[in-house]
Parts: structure tokens; C-alpha cells; sequence
């Protein structure tokens, strides 16, 4: 009783793809274009850009000034506390932040998915469990619980990835939940269980193969959100330790500096910070466009 | 600091949604009722601050396996010493027992003593969070006096230049650290402009002083609403924007009704219920944010004691902290649900 | 194409002359719309009825200026000598609702769930008006009284989500009568509600019309609607008028090709016998297990419901679905179960198919009890392997993530063996299907956004027969579909159901589309069955109330065959007897 669907003659198919169809969807908006430009050049920046500009970032230069200002001696962007030249350093630890946000963004959105898919599935008594146990880890604040596990020790990358995943998967598990959910009352679903299809089927080939757009849509803003957090974890004392460093713990060390004016060991980190998360929210903003899902409520 | 993302079991459903006649009616018994329903809820509250107990503990337990009295007694302390410390106190005994322990503690309203301030745990929280709830009160209402109409100004000019221009500086607000956007307000306000000082009066400052000399209260009350006025304004425009896409809006405007006296008197109401359940779940980014912007202007409140605690491994403080936000958050967002249900007939229909 | 001659004097409410509609979008200019003349008089209804993409829908949008902002519209329309297209936005917020109103489709959602019923008509009223409070709701009352909802008092101080579908339409009619317009423009009212109460709302618009000089002007895609309460119809097709005329001329002596073809497909119910009915006492038994056997001489039953209850849980409350059912579908046999919302037909379908616990009771499939379970034991998958199934909505019954192959070709996977193993057993078998359902082979590799709704209908109908089942269950299959394209599936289910003998649990709410294809029929309401025989009998002396008012109520593109339905329908209702359905 529904309204009429289209009449017999098939819709316009005209040869184009369903990718070629997204990718001009995604071309269409401004943002997603602007970030994905922004995150390309910095992916150019931090990973290309040693390779041009030499620097030693694993041994202090020794005779090189502490502190000194941008332009002096080869160093563009002058030298932080230590005397590490800023430049070579913003470079460094941008490979850090982002290879950091990446892994620990895609980590919480593969363990969430899996979490909410099947807590969406199976439905009755473990749905509310799982759920109840997401709902106790958001209940946490999510800085407060990076805060006592410096307590226990400190991070290396790995276990920084591992942390931030660990942090980030709530949100992913609630939304794929959500999916889960509405997708298992779908037709298609019901006919391969009506047919004798297994759980493992309907879940694996089924549902989630349509979640992903979500799932990707996710991702992106979970990288998003996992680049700032690393920021925090410096800020909150659980950095990483030199010669190793990202753009928090660069950011953190250099506002001990602010009133002495040495804004090179500030803005250029937070800056780079700033344009890193942007971009992945814009790129995340233009994907949920396409896919045409919610992704996150923001 | 993601925000939580839209609860999986929204708003209850309108009852009867099949087409032409309702559907038969579901025996009205006692599981209907609307005291069934809180009762589920609170219990459903109990065991998410139960868990978030269990997972705290654990996490403490890890990272102090024998105790803390080797971090409390300090470097000079033998290990006899620290034995007795922890004998005292009760820590050699087995986890779960020590989390048993914990429990009944709780339950008689007893957070424990903290180590370092030698004060009870409660009365440090007593001291310290009504500041932070300050703080965290006039960000909240702050912001959403700005967020909410910018976001439907938002959704009303949707895809034209000011709605771009906003997303934009929405994005660029919520992808600066707030430690960082904190600088900045510093740097402008404090140091150019030298309207406001720096660094607010750490120490047992009342509220009343806060208050007194409200001065101090203006950088961190910026830094803090910055970013919730990011958020909420993105929320509400996705709000608005869906309810605009309503048949109602369409029954509305062939009535008459101007497009502007439609948002007036029937999308904003529709809107603000989706936008009031997110602000139970945003309590804990809200503690968490709190947390950085007192760190930074050195804030006498819960997120202050909480982070020296932690450097100084202040086990009870902790514990103590984080119990009372999870209740905070758990109560929140049920007072957010009974809001919701104020508002949006359907569910204090399908409740009764 | 000009008019026929108007029913009475001369000057109409609303006259189209030309009218022509386009809208872009993502770079692509697409015509609705292409140059239309309509005239409306006062008091009559004009009915304008066409398939989808037909530019109804459009048109009725026009008329009271609420397209989106991607349409361009050239043309003339004057509302009582007013020309619409070109007054400003202010002055159609004057005549909205004032001189012309609208009714839209769906009445679920077509009300602010946050404000009062009573609050929702006033605005109508006071967005036009200046009108002491008292006044305002002096005259909210009696327009709810007038639409026919009970207790206007209460329900004006409620809330949309306490009414019922059918009482929410009449709320909708109630806000645009409100300032007594001169047109009231009906985009589909009734096609979202079932049966019996679009057969009310009708009955109300009916009346309406009769009894003021409102003219409507009332879209549809559904011929007995049309003959139903309409006086004159125009017939529209890819955005153009083919015909227009008297109902009486074009739906019994149709001139345009398209309407011939329109009428044709439509599923019409044989003349029931209504002086039978009439006579008959009201409210006899209906002897509900009658023939609830399949004819004797068949062996063991394809399914069988023995003492079937079912129970539903919605929010920590159960309420029972189905009661106490029992029905049997022979081999090779089609059994038809109809009824309105809330019967409990599809739970019943869905509990064959293992979907749904059942509460009493049996349901046995070739012997075999289907019950739903956690894991199937082989006993139970080598069952499942017998039934087919298609589902009514084209836009979910397949993956959008699968190619038509894949989709077809699941089945299989899942029983390996009975038409060989292996990629080219599959392939071939895959194509075999689409022989079948007359899809041509190279669909095989498309995605199901790539096909319209009847094909989409018809790759479900291949996956259903893809393992060669002894059942088919088709849960309201074509009810989605437009009506030529609902012939062309139906057929293609009955020459699939001849060639492969399956049995067949056709289940509609459409009494004609139930006719053509059933050999019997059951009629269900509120999860029972008050009455099962063979097609003819039900279909045309039904025994049970019930079974009547749903025959009285079932349109007919008929006119004379609709008049006397209508006669019987007041006959039916007149002496109280069962429960209004609300």
C-alpha cells in the first residue's frame, strides 16, 4: 500500500559506474576537495619533505643555539629547546601524529564495527550488555582515562595506538549498532534466512558489506579525532619522549615558551595540528555525502 | 574528543505507525508503565557505573599492582615500610576483595581518604567541584545561546555562502586542540590586549570569590564554549535540516504559514529534542574539556585535582573522581530522556 | 485536449493552460511536465489519474506552489481568474490554505507530532483570520465533528500520534477545509490507508464535495477511486493528458490507447452478488474452518498452520498477532489470504518461513515442523531448501551490494547439490531463472539500482524458484508496483506456477489481485480467520461480515459495478454491526 515505485521502463543507466558516479559526488563539494588537498600536501610534507631537507633528528646539533629564531644558520624555522632544527622536527613528528592517528582511528573503527555488529545481530540480553559496557566507556571521559594510564607508564608508538584504539571504539560500536539493527529487518536479509542461510552468512556478506559506507565514514572522523588525542596525550604529560616526538608533544613543550615570544616553537606544530584534523573532517564530511550516511552526528 | 554519537535505542517509536487502523493494542499490564520504565533505567544506570567502577579499578590495580605505597611512602621507604603501608590499608589483599571492599565503601557514602592532601576524598571533590560545575554551566549555557540559532540560521541557508563560511570555522574550532585554542585566547586577550589576567588563582578559592571577580573566569569560560558551540551548532543544523525535509513542514506551508513562522512554531521544537538527548552523553566530553582548560589556566577545580593526583598517584582521588562523573553522566542523560519525553509527546505516550 | 461538457455553470475554479514543468539536478535537465490544460468547476470532483512519472504528482504540487526550487515552471494556472504562477511568495501564502488547500498522501506524517491536534487545524484558521480565541476553537470542533472523528472535544486537545491512520486523514481534510476554500487539491489521500477506511475517507470527500461548491481536484493511480467519487477524470501519461471526460465515458468507453491498455491491466473482481449478501442475515455464522482443508484426495499438504497463535512483543508487552489459525495449502495449489493491517497475514507468511517463534500451535512444511531457531539442523535447512519467497518492497528485497547474478544465484550456495555444484552449473542456472521471469540474460551482471521495481520484482521472483520449491510465499508482492506493471509480474507468477506446479501462499490486501491469482482465499481479521472457501465463493457471496464490508469496500473502475458496491457499503455499515475500524 505504499506509493508507486518507478514504471516499467528502467531508469537511465547511461554506462556510469556507481564509482565513477561517488567520485563526482565527492568532487562536488568544496570542503572534501579542500581537504583532500590540504592532506595530500601534508602527507608530501612529512614524509617526502626529510628527503630534501636533511636535518639530524636523532642527535641534537650540539653547536647549534638553543631556542634560536627562524632564519638563523640554515634553520628555517630556527631551533626548539633541545636544538633540533623546527623544521626538520615538524616533519618527523608529523610522520608520528599522523601514522599514529591513522592506525588508532582505523584500529577503533575495525573493533567498534565488529562490537556493534554483533551486539546489533544477536540482539535480546547481549545487545544490552555490550551496549551497557560502551555506555560505561563513554561514561569515562576519554582524557581522564588517558590520564591514569600515564600513571602506569609511558607510551611508546605502539602502545599509544593501542591506547587510542582502545579509547575511540565506542562511538563506531554505537553507530554500526544502529545499522546493524535496521539492516537485519531489511528483505534481502530476511529471504536468505527464510532460505536456510547461516547467521555467519547473513552477518558476513550481508550486513556488513552495508555498513561500510558508514564504516568508512566513521574512520575518517575517528583519525580525525585520534590525531587531536594524540595533541592531548602530550599535553597531559604521557608523550613521547626525545628524540622521538609529534606535533602535541612539540605544541606542549613550546608553551612553556610563550611569554619569552618564541613563536616558532609554538604555531607552526599547532598550526599543522589544526590543518591535519580539518582536512580528515572535511575528506569525512564530503565521504558521508556520497555514501549518504550519518557517520557520525556531528 | 569525539562526541558520542546518537544512542542506538533512540527515542521510542510512535506506538500504532502501520498503515489505516491502529493496530490492536498491547495489553496495557504493569510492563507498560511508566514506573516500569524508570525502574529499568535506573538499574540499567547502576550497572553502567558499576562497570565503569570495575574498569577503573582494574586500571588503578595495573598500574600499581603491589599498592601505592611505594609511590606515596616516596624513594626513601624500605620495602617493610611500604609492606606495613599497604597491609594498613588493606592492599595485599586479593583484587576482587579490595574492589569488594571498595563497594561497601561506596555504599555508605565513604570515598576514602586521600594520600597526599590528607583529606577525606569526598571533601576534596566537595571543594573542587562546584567550581568546575560553574565553569561547566556557564560554558554549556553560553554556547548554546549562541550554537542553536546559528545552526538553524545554518540549515535555513543551506548550501549558500554563509552556511559554507560557518561549516568551515565550525571545522577549523573543532580541530584545534583546546589546550592550543587556550594559548591563543591567552596570547590575545591576557598578553595584546591585556583586558583579563592570565592565570586564574589556583589554591581554595571559593566560588563566591570566583564569583567576586569574575575577571578570571573570562578566558577559560571562552576556551571551554569555543569548542561546545562547534559541536552543538553542527548538531542542531543537522537536526533542523532533517525536520525541514518533514511532511509536517509541507502540511504546514500549505496552510499558509510563512516559511519563517514554519521554523518558528514548528521546527524548532522538533529540532531542540534530538539536540537536548546529545547534551546528556556530552557530560563526559564536557569533564573531559574541563580537565584541559583547567589544566591550562590553572582552575581550582575537579580536573586540577584530578591531573595533580594523577602526577602524584593519589589512587582514592581518582577512583573518587571518576565515580562521581560516571553517576554525573548516568544521571544526566536520564534527566536528558525525561526531558526529551517533557517535550516530545510520543514518548510520554508510549511511556504511559 | 478540450474538455467535455462542464457539469454546470460556466466559469471554472481553477483553470491550467499549458503547463509545463522541468527540473534540473546534478547537471541534467528532466521534464515532469510537458504542456497541460485542465479546468476545474465548482462543486465537481476531477479526477487525475496516470502511473508514476506520469506528472500528477507534479502538477498538484504546481497548482499550489510548493516545488522545490529545482523546478522550472512556464504556463498558465488561474485560480478563480487569479493567475498563481506569477503572484509572489507572500500572496500564495495568502491563498494557501485560504482559497485553495491541499491533502497529501501520507497521513502519518503529514501532522507535527509536538502539537495538539486542536492547535494544528486553529493555525489554518488564524494564519487567514482574526478570530477571538473562543471562536477559533468553537470552529475546530465542529470541522472535526464535520470530517467525521469522534469526540472532537478530546482528540483536539491530543496529540496526531493517538490517531489512527484514517483519523489522522480526516484531520488533514479538516485543516483544509478550514477557511472553506474554493479548490482542494488531493494528491493520492487514500492510498496509504487500507481498504475499509480509504473506502470512508472516499465516502467523506464524497460527501464533501456534494454538499458545498469546493471543487477537487483528487490525483490518483487507481481507477476504482476514480470511479468511485469522481465526475469527470483526465487520464495523464509521461506528462501529458490523453484523455479527459465524464467518468462515465472514459472508464466504460475509453477512447486513448493508453487508457484502453490502463483499464485492461487493471484486476477486476467478478459482479458479486449482492442481493444474495443483502439478503442474507447479517452477522451469520460464518463457518470459519469450512474449507479449511484442502479438497479431499490430496495427499500430504505443502503447509499446514494447525491451531496457530502467535505473539507479538512490542516494548516488554505481548499482544497476540495470530489466533488460533488453521489452514492448509495443498500441493500445486495457490491459496489466497487477505486482509487490511494489523490482520496478522504477514506474520503468518513470516512464520512459515521460520522467521517468527510460534506460540501454539504447529506450522508444518511437507510434513515437516518449521520452527525458528538458533541453529538449522539439516532436517530443517533440507525443508527450507523447498520454499521460496517474494517480498513486497522492490526497494529492499534484494542487496544493493549484489549483482543479479549473485542474488540469484544465493540460493544455491547455500544448498549445494540439486542443480549440480560448481561456478558453470550455477551460471547456467542463474540464466536458466532469467529465461524464466522473461529478463533478458545480460541483466545478470547489473546492480539492482540499475532496474526498475517490476524487474526488481522479478529477480526476486527468480531467486524464489531458484532451488525449484514446493512453496511460494509471496508477501504482498505487487502492492508496490504501478498497475501494468503489477499485470505483467502477476502473469509471470502464473505462468511460473503452471510450468513448476509450486503451492502458493499468495498474500494481499487486494481482493482483485487475490481473484486472478487464487484458487481459494482466507480472509483474516485481527490475527483470525473469519472466513476461508473457494475464490468464487468468497469473492463474490461472502458469508461474513467482515468479508463483506472488505468486498463492499474494494474499489472497482467500474462506475456502475462501484455505485452498487457503494449502496451495499451504506447498507453494510448502517445497522452497526461489528466494530467501526478504528
Amino acid at each position: 500500500m505504499s506509493a508507486v515505485v518507478e514504471a516499467e521502463t528502467a531508469p537511465a543507466v547511461g554506462g556510469v559506474s556507481p564509482g565513477r558516479r561517488a567520485l563526482r559526488r565527492y568532487l562536488s563539494n568544496r570542503l572534501a576537495i579542500v581537504g583532500t588537498v590540504i592532506i595530500l600536501a601534508l602527507l608530501v610534507f612529512c614524509f617526502v619533505g626529510p628527503l630534501l631537507h636533511h636535518t639530524n633528528q636523532t642527535q641534537p646539533d650540539i653547536y647549534a643555539d638553543l631556542n634560536a629564531a627562524p632564519g638563523v644558520d640554515g634553520h628555517p624555522l630556527g631551533t626548539d629547546d633541545l636544538g633540533y632544527d623546527v623544521l626538520g622536527r615538524l616533519m618527523v613528528g608529523g610522520q608520528t601524529s599522523i601514522t599514529i592517528g591513522l592506525a588508532a582511528g582505523i584500529l577503533a573503527t575495525v573493533i567498534g564495527t565488529i562490537w556493534g555488529a554483533v551486539a546489533g545481530y544477536v540482539g535480546g540480553w547481549v545487545d544490552v550488555v555490550m551496549m551497557r559496557i560502551v555506555d560505561a566507556g563513554i561514561a569515562i571521559p576519554a582524557t581522564f582515562l588517558l590520564l591514569i594510564l600515564s600513571t602506569i607508564t609511558r607510551p611508546s608508538i605502539q602502545l599509544m595506538i593501542l591506547v587510542l584504539g582502545a579509547v575511540s571504539w565506542l562511538v563506531p560500536a554505537r553507530l554500526i549498532r544502529a545499522e546493524s539493527l535496521s539492516i537485519k529487518t531489511r528483505e534481502y536479509v530476511l529471504a536468505v534466512r527464510a532460505v536456510g542461510g547461516s547467521h555467519a552468512r547473513t552477518v558476513v556478506r550481508h550486513i556488513v558489506p552495508n555498513t561500510i559506507g558508514t564504516m568508512i565514514v566513521n574512520a575518517t572522523f575517528q583519525v580525525a579525532d585520534a590525531i587531536l588525542l594524540v595533541a592531548y596525550v602530550s599535553f597531559l604529560g604521557m608523550g613521547l619522549q626525545p628524540p622521538q616526538t609529534d606535533w602535541g608533544a612539540m605544541l606542549t613543550r613550546g608553551i612553556t615558551y610563550t611569554y619569552s615570544g618564541a613563536w616558532w616553537l609554538i604555531f607552526p606544530a599547532g598550526l599543522c595540528i589544526v590543518l591535519t584534523v580539518c582536512g580528515f573532517n572535511f575528506i569525512g564530511d564530503g565521504l558521508r555525502n556520497v555514501f549518504d550516511v550519518r557517520g557520525r552526528d556531528l | 574528543m569525539n562526541a558520542a554519537a546518537l544512542t542506538g535505542d533512540a527515542v521510542v517509536a510512535p506506538g500504532a505507525d502501520l498503515p489505516g487502523a491502529a493496530g490492536p493494542r498491547p495489553r496495557a499490564g504493569w510492563r507498560t508503565t511508566y514506573r516500569w520504565y524508570l525502574v529499568k533505567r535506573l538499574v540499567q544506570a547502576l550497572v553502567v557505573v558499576a562497570i565503569v567502577t570495575v574498569i577503573v579499578f582494574s586500571l588503578l590495580h595495573l598500574a600499581m599492582p603491589d599498592g601505592p605505597g611505594a609511590g606515596i611512602l616516596g624513594m626513601q621507604a624500605n620495602a617493610q615500610q611500604i609492606d606495613a603501608f599497604n597491609h594498613a590499608h588493606g592492599y595485599d589483599l586479593p583484587v576482587w576483595r579490595q574492589y569488594v571492599n571498595y563497594l561497601g565503601q561506596i555504599a555508605r557514602g565513604d570515598l576514602g581518604v586521600s594520600f597526599k592532601l590528607n583529606m577525606p576524598v569526598s571533601a576534596a571533590i566537595a571543594a573542587s567541584l562546584p567550581k568546575t560545575l560553574l565553569l561547566a554551566a556557564l560554558c554549556m549555557v553560553i554556547a548554546l545561546v549562541v550554537a542553536l540559532p546559528m545552526g538553524i540560521f545554518q540549515a535555513v541557508r543551506r548550501g549558500r555562502f554563509a552556511d559554507y563560511a560557518l561549516t568551515a570555522l565550525n571545522f577549523v574550532v573543532y580541530s584545534t586542540p583546546s589546550f592550543f585554542l587556550g594559548l591563543i585566547v591567552i596570547i590575545v586577550f591576557a598578553q595584546k590586549l591585556r583586558w583579563v589576567p592570565a592565570i586564574a588563582p589556583g589554591g581554595n578559592v571559593t566560588v563566591l570569590q570566583l564569583l567576586s571577580d569574575p575577571r578570571v573566569l573570562v578566558l577559560p569560560v571562552i576556551t571551554g564554549t569555543l569548542g561546545i558551540v562547534a559541536t552543538f551548532s553542527r548538531y542542531m543544523r543537522s537536526a533542523t535540516l532533517d525536520n525541514l525535509s518533514e511532511d509536517y513542514v509541507r502540511t504546514a506551508r500549505s496552510k499558509g504559514t510563512s516559511r519563517g513562522r514554519v521554523i518558528v512554531r514548528h521546527v524548532v521544537r522538533n529540532s531542540l529534542t534530538p539536540v537536548i538527548a546529545m547534551l546528556g552523553y556530552y557530560l563526559p566530553v564536557m569533564f573531559g574539556g574541563m580537565l584541559v582548560v583547567e589544566s591550562l589556566f590553572n582552575y581550582p577545580g575537579m580536573g586540577l585535582l584530578f591531573w595533580r593526583s594523577a602526577q602524584q598517584g593519589d589512587y582514592p582521588v581518582l577512583l573518587g573522581c571518576i565515580l562521581i562523573i560516571a553517576i554525573a553522566t548516568v544521571v544526566g542523560s536520564l534527566l536528558a530522556d525525561l526531558l526529551q519525553a517533557a517535550l516530545d509527546p510520543r514518548t510520554r505516550g508510549a511511556l504511559r | 485536449m478540450s474538455a467535455t461538457t462542464p457539469p454546470a455553470a460556466a466559469e471554472p475554479v481553477l483553470d491550467i493552460d499549458g503547463l509545463a514543468v522541468s527540473f534540473h539536478s546534478e547537471g541534467r535537465v528532466v521534464p515532469a511536465v510537458d504542456g497541460i490544460s485542465l479546468q476545474v468547476f465548482p462543486g465537481e470532483v476531477l479526477a487525475l489519474v496516470g502511473e508514476s512519472g506520469s506528472g500528477k504528482s507534479v502538477t498538484s504540487l504546481a497548482v499550489i506552489g510548493l516545488l522545490p526550487s529545482t523546478a522550472d515552471v512556464s504556463g498558465r494556472v488561474t485560480l478563480a481568474g487569479e493567475s498563481l504562477l506569477d503572484a509572489g511568495e507572500q500572496r500564495m501564502n495568502r491563498l494557501r490554505g485560504k482559497d485553495v488547500a491541499m491533502v497529501f498522501q501520507e497521513p502519518m506524517t503529514a501532522l507535527n507530532p509536538t502539537m495538539t491536534v486542536g492547535a494544528q487545524i486553529a493555525e489554518a484558521i488564524t494564519n487567514h483570520e482574526r478570530c477571538a480565541p473562543a471562536e477559533v476553537h468553537r470552529r475546530v470542533i465542529e470541522l472535526l465533528s464535520r470530517v467525521g472523528v469522534p469526540e472532537p472535544e478530546v482528540r483536539a486537545k491530543g496529540y496526531p500520534h493517538e490517531l489512527s491512520g484514517g483519523q489522522r486523514q480526516r484531520v488533514v481534510i479538516a485543516i483544509a477545509l478550514a477557511c472553506g476554500p474554493r479548490l482542494i487539491v488531493a494528491d493520492e489521500p487514500t492510498t496509504a490507508l487500507d481498504v475499509t477506511i480509504q473506502a470512508e475517507i472516499l465516502d467523506l470527500i464524497h460527501r464533501l464535495a456534494a454538499s458545498s461548491s469546493t471543487a477537487f481536484l483528487l490525483v490518483t493511480h487507481n481507477m476504482g477511486v476514480v470511479a468511485d467519487v469522481a465526475d469527470r477524470v483526465a487520464v495523464m501519461y509521461q506528462g501529458r493528458i490523453v484523455e479527459v471526460g465524464a467518468v462515465r465515458d472514459v472508464l466504460q468507453h475509453p477512447t486513448a490507447a493508453y487508457t484502453r491498455r490502463l483499464l485492461d491491466a487493471v484486476p477486476r473482481l467478478p459482479a458479486a452478488q449482492w442481493d444474495v449478501i443483502e439478503a442474507a442475515p447479517a452477522g451469520g455464522d460464518a463457518p470459519a474452518a469450512a474449507v479449511a482443508e484442502p479438497d479431499a484426495g490430496m495427499r500430504e499438504a505443502a503447509l499446514s498452520f494447525d491451531h496457530v497463535s502467535i505473539d507479538y512483543r512490542r516494548g516488554g508487552a505481548t499482544f497476540r498477532a495470530v489466533r488460533d489459525v488453521s489452514l492448509a495449502i495443498g500441493r500445486g495449489e495457490i491459496v489466497g489470504l487477505v486482509g487490511e493491517s494489523g490482520s496478522g497475514k504477514s506474520t503468518l507468511g513470516r512464520a512459515a518461513l521460520g522467521l517468527l517463534p510460534v506460540a501454539e500451535g504447529s506450522v508444518r512444511l511437507l510434513g515437516h515442523e518449521v520452527r525458528q531457531r538458533l541453529a538449522l539442523s539439516r532436517a530443517d535447512k533440507q525443508a527450507r531448501s523447498q520454499v521460496g519467497v517474494v517480498f513486497q518492497d522492490p526497494g529492499s528485497s534484494l542487496d544493493p551490494r549484489m549483482t543479479v547474478a549473485s542474488v540469484i544465484a544465493e540460493p544455491l550456495l547455500i544448498h549445494r547439490g540439486p542443480h549440480g555444484s560448481g561456478r558453470r552449473a550455477r551460471t547456467a542456472r542463474v540464466l536458466e531463472l532469467l529465461d524464466a521471469v522473461e529478463l533478458p540474460r545480460d541483466y545478470a551482471l547489473r546492480y539492482p539500482h540499475e532496474l526498475s521495481g517490476g524487474q526488481r520484482q522479478r529477480v526476486g521472483l527468480a531467486r524464489a524458484i531458484a532451488l525449484d520449491p514446493s512453496l511460494l510465499i509471496a508477501d504482498e508482492p505487487t502492492s508496490a508496483l504501478d498497475v501494468s506493471v503489477q499485470a505483467h509480474v502477476l502473469d509471470a507468477l502464473r505462468s511460473l506456477q503452471e510450468r513448476y506446479r509450486f503451492a502458493c501462499l499468495f498474500i494481499s490486501h487486494d481482493l482483485a489481485v487475490v481473484h486472478s491469482m487464487a484458487d481459494r482465499v482466507a480472509v483474516m481479521l485481527r490475527g483470525e480467520i473469519v472466513e476461508v472457501g473457494t475464490s468464487q465463493d468468497v469473492l463474490t457471496r461472502p458469508r461474513d461480515p467482515y468479508s463483506r464490508r472488505l468486498l463492499a469496500a474494494a474499489p472497482s473502475p467500474d462506475p456502475d459495478e462501484q455505485l452498487r458496491r457503494r449502496t451495499a457499503r451504506a447498507a453494510l455499515t448502517a445497522p452497526a454491526t461489528g466494530r467501526r475500524p478504528w
